[in-house]
């Protein structure tokens, strides 16, 4: 990769990057994790999954918050954590009316729920709203390297590659982590998040009738419903319960990732 | 970033006033994913200039609009494997320069959205077949390439009316928007699209505060729009990049780009914090 963009790279430390945390466009999240090796016997992680419901009513974001819900890949070009992060997500998502450009530049402009799709390569994150989304309404987002072995992972909106929906793939060699989380950009902390006004994100993933959150193993070419996953194995500032984030049951089960302040 | 000559675009279709607080901002698609498609900017633009073939228009856009950018080259070429692409469609292999400055590729990448969404328009208004997929490339200082993905073209609504009024106007316009932002506009360029399309770089005395305020920094300009595309790269008092936002409302993708400590550190693929 180009030295400016190794350059841009953050630091990374052993498998996860890890940083100061300090104030500005940063994030929040609760996060339910599986790390790439350290989670299911060893096995390859190639896609993950889940049906996801959207909030049963309009939920309220202020200031220049943006709240997500999403299934996530998250790797690397080149072995360890050194060259070009890449990751590519797929969910939910909803900024506050007062945030001008929205998510990315792009998703959520209005202030209005969006499905969305979201890579990140050279360094910037770039995201295309894919429709309007439903409250209440529940489908299955996927992160999935669907062509077997070939680094090449799409998102999927109830099981379809949508033709149209802006960036849709990212190449991305090896794998970190296998995420379903939920998200608030623009804060990076609970009292930096309360500072910008009240939030609560009640999305469900996995809900009743819907796609357990699942894994992809290659070795056996199948989707396995996660059991139980290492909520908190990431770095100390990633809040994985507490600090306003709560899970509300979990795998295998339906669960909520809830921000609640 | 590549210089450009600023010129002064004559625009075409409705004529927008611009610093009078025009925003429009509907932004996401209206409907569900197989819905009535985005739009970002009134509709109702007259059908631009017409070729011969999907190449012609390429050709055309390369060596005109899109001269002097970082698009090392462009062509059509076959759909990839399991690309979800139609099978009439058309897929663009972009390749961008990897500049040696500290923000990397994201003018280029934005230049590339950019003449995706720009081709999809000539492509409808001269009934040609229409891009059903692209894949970005990367060309590194020693000659090889890196791939980074791709996608479809956004479900984005023709005839969009976009500011094309003179430059000097909407760089009035822009300035004004800066100020009113606590920023100072220190570098201003347009790509030449047939609208008015600014690629603005601003100082921020208090470069922090000012990131945290704007995670999405092209919204500080969102009165004196709707444009085609914005590209806005903000610098320290020192004159370090902190925050890049661009945005190409013909293809729907936007981008953001944050320096080490900028995004809170926190913020970064590969620790499920992406």
């Amino acid at each position: 990769m180009s030295l400016q963009v190794i350059a841009l790279t953050f630091c990374a430390v052993a498998t996860y990057g890890v940083f100061a945390p300090s104030a500005s466009a940063s994030s929040y999240f609760g996060t339910r994790l599986l790390v790439q090796g350290d989670c299911c016997g060893g096995a390859d992680i190639t896609g993950d999954r889940a049906t996801i419901t959207a909030p049963n009513s309009n939920f309220t974001t202020t200031s220049t918050l943006c709240a997500l819900q999403r299934e996530d890949m998250e790797g690397n070009t080149v072995p360890p954590a050194t060259g070009d992060n890449r990751l590519i997500q797929t969910g939910l998502v909803k900024c506050g009316t007062s945030v001008s450009g929205g998510l990315d530049n792009t998703c959520s402009l209005s202030g209005n729920l969006v499905y969305y799709t979201e890579v990140l390569w050279s360094d910037a994150y770039h995201c295309t709203a894919l429709g309007q989304a439903t409250y209440s309404s529940s489908h299955k987002f996927s992160v999935w390297e669907s062509g077997g072995s070939n680094n090449i992972y799409y998102t999927f909106f109830d099981g379809s590659k949508d033709p149209t929906s802006g960036y849709y793939y990212v190449t991305m060699p090896y794998i970190w982590v296998a995420v379903s989380s939920g998200e608030l950009t623009s804060c990076f902390s609970r009292s930096d998040c309360n500072s910008h006004g009240s939030i609560d994100v009640p999305g469900t993933y996995a809900s009743s009738g819907g796609t357990a959150w699942q894994r992809y193993d290659p070795a056996d070419s199948s989707w396995h419903t996660v059991q139980s996953s290492p909520t908190c194995a990431g770095p100390s500032f990633l809040t994985c319960g507490g600090g306003g984030w709560s899970f509300v049951n979990g795998p295998p089960g339906p669960f909520d990732i809830d921000y609640n302040p | 970033m590549p210089s450009r000559t600023l010129l002064i675009a004559v625009g075409v279709g409705l004529a927008i006033a611009i610093g009078a607080g025009v925003s429009y901002a509907a932004g996401d698609r209206s409907a569900g994913t197989d819905g009535a498609p985005v739009s970002f900017a009134p509709l109702g633009a007259a059908p631009g200039e017409t070729f011969a073939s999907p190449d012609d228009a390429l050709s055309s856009a390369l060596k005109n609009e899109f001269a002097g950018t970082a698009i090392d080259s462009a062509s059509f070429g076959s759909i990839p494997d399991g690309a979800p692409s139609s099978a009439d469609g058309l897929w663009l292999d972009v390749t961008v320069a990897a500049t040696n400055d500290s923000v990397g590729a994201t003018l280029g990448d934005w230049e590339s959205a950019m003449l995706i969404g720009y081709l999809q328009q000539a492509l409808h208004d001269s009934g040609l077949p229409q891009i059903g997929g692209f894949s970005i490339k990367l060309s590194l200082p020693d000659g090889s390439t890196a791939d980074l993905g791709g996608g479809g073209p956004g479900n984005v609504a023709f005839g969009q009316q976009f500011v094309s009024t003179p430059e000097d106007a909407v760089a009035a316009s822009l300035k004004r928007d800066a100020s009113a932002a606590g920023v100072t506009i220190t570098s201003l360029q347009f790509l030449h699209t047939g609208n008015t399309v600014p690629i603005v770089t601003v100082t921020a005395s208090d470069a922090m505060e000012f990131v945290s305020a704007h995670p999405s920094v092209t919204g500080v300009f969102s009165d004196s729009g709707p444009f085609e595309g914005i590209y806005v790269l903000v610098q320290d008092a020192q004159g370090r990049p902190v925050e890049m936002g661009s945005a190409s409302f013909r293809s729907g993708i936007g981008a953001a780009w944050y320096a080490p400590g900028y995004d809170g550190g926190d913020r970064g693929a590969g620790n499920g914090t992406g």
